[in-house]
């Protein structure tokens, strides 16, 4: 009677195939298979290129964030630094600040601003991470390793105690098409970077595997002009 | 000597036709209990206001502010339509208890109840746009001033979580005609928006569907 319940638990009886589905439901965030096809590439000396450091003074970009069941969206301004880090600015249309945080590598996040219905720490911690992971912003101390693939995309792992990225990189352009941040056998979070010509960022959308939280951009083209006052 | 005179008229010239629209009214208001009651009287027989507007962000790490434009309408009670169309196209409607936001490929409608930015965003635009903020002395510190073209006013937020966001709130009401013409929320360290509102139209029939979801 026992087994039978257990049976009817799991669907052997009924859906044979649902213990397998289950499986593979449990572990599609698992990073096995990342590297499935690649192979450890000779050469070692490739730097992924971020699409955010650019000759224009920013970039503007339509944002969307969907965090739990609040969204928020607005414009994001990713400034460039003299020091190799960015300023990145989220705010509504309407001009409200949303949040304000500079990232400059081997510095912790520097927070300006942060609205208040946002400042939980989990969240601060995770958006940060998210922000780095798309900006590309690596230790100076991560291990290194260049995985070759057939196509000729590069996947370059970075390694930094428990942690792992991985950037999937142009082999022409040094620029990456898909970053992906893992931590022991999971999958965390993936940036997908859209260019229509190659060389400028159009769209960028980041996804999380374990929490409810999706960030999509888009880039404006703006027609700024020089303050009045 | 020449060469100097010259930039001296220069510096003069460039100083005094500054428009007066750039400076911020200084002289106290004489008659603010006036100016209060004008307001309730014009405000109460306001029920639609449709404006272009234009929207500056100055954001003190950037050299440019960045500029943004569109359409406004308002009809009472608790309908706002903000439609951005330039550099992008962008729909926000606030009606009643409901926000829709319509983007170039999605929409999504929200009740602002269950958003306490929403929910503060909606209470702020239409209090400014209806003139009831400056009824609100409990929230803020109020000051009032005027120059020859608008009465002006300054909110001073009492709260320290709400002076986080916001430190100043400064209104810009024309003379004419007691419509909002300016408003400039000011963020601690420098940066603020600044909406301008210009070609407005008052009390014209703006139809219930432009406030619609769809």
């Amino acid at each position: 009677m026992k087994l039978d319940r257990h049976v009817n638990l799991w669907g052997m009886g009924k859906y044979p195939g649902l213990p397998l589905l289950m499986l593979i439901f449990c572990f599609s965030g698992c990073s096995y298979g990342l590297l499935k096809g690649y192979q450890k590439a000779e050469q070692v000396s490739i730097t992924p290129v971020s699409w955010f450091k650019t000759e224009s003074d920013h970039l503007l970009m339509n944002t969307r964030i969907d965090v739990m069941k609040n969204h928020f969206s607005g414009l994001m301004v990713i400034k460039p630094l003299s020091n190799e880090g960015y300023r990145v600015v989220f705010m509504t249309e309407v001009g409200l600040k949303i949040f304000d945080m500079e990232f400059v590598t081997g510095k912790p996040v520097q927070v300006h601003y942060l609205m208040e219905a946002l400042n939980k720490k989990i969240l601060v911690k995770t958006l940060s991470a998210d922000m780095k992971l798309m900006l590309f912003m690596s230790q100076e101390d991560d291990k290194t390793v260049v995985y070759d693939d057939s196509s000729g995309f590069k996947m370059v792992k970075y390694k930094h105690k428990q942690a792992r990225i991985y950037y999937k990189v142009s082999p022409v352009t040094c620029k990456p098409v898909l970053a992906i941040q893992a931590s022991g056998t999971s999958k965390k979070a993936r940036v997908d970077y859209f260019s229509r010509d190659g060389t400028q960022i159009d769209s960028v959308n980041i996804f999380h595997y374990h929490i409810k939280l999706r960030i999509g951009m888009h880039r404006i083209t703006e027609n700024s002009q020089h303050a009045v006052e | 000597m020449m060469n100097d005179m010259k930039c001296l008229a220069f510096c003069l010239l460039a100083i005094f036709t500054v428009p007066a629209w750039t400076q911020v009214p200084s002289t106290p208001m004489k008659d603010i209990t006036g100016f209060k009651e004008r307001l309730t009287t014009v405000s109460a027989g306001i029920n639609t206001i449709e404006s272009d507007f234009t929207q500056e962000k100055k954001l003190s790490i950037l050299s440019n502010t960045l500029v943004s434009k569109g359409h406004f309408c308002f009809r009472r009670e608790n309908n706002i339509r903000w439609e951005y169309l330039q550099p992008y196209k962008y729909l926000i409607i606030i009606s009643q208890d409901k926000i829709f936001i319509k983007e170039e490929k999605d929409q999504k409608q929200y009740d602002i109840q269950s958003n306490k930015m929403f929910q503060e965003m909606n209470r702020f635009i239409s209090g400014c746009i209806q003139g009831d903020i400056l009824k609100n002395d409990k929230d803020y510190h109020i000051g009032y001033f005027e120059d020859n073209r608008h009465y002006f006013v300054t909110l001073i937020p009492v709260s320290e979580k709400m002076r986080q966001m916001l430190n100043e709130i400064q209104i810009w009401f024309d003379r004419t005609d007691l419509t909002v013409a300016r408003i400039r929320m000011m963020e601690s360290g420098g940066d603020y928006t600044k909406i301008d509102f210009v070609g407005k139209k008052l009390n014209t029939d703006i139809p219930v569907e432009k406030f619609s979801f769809k």
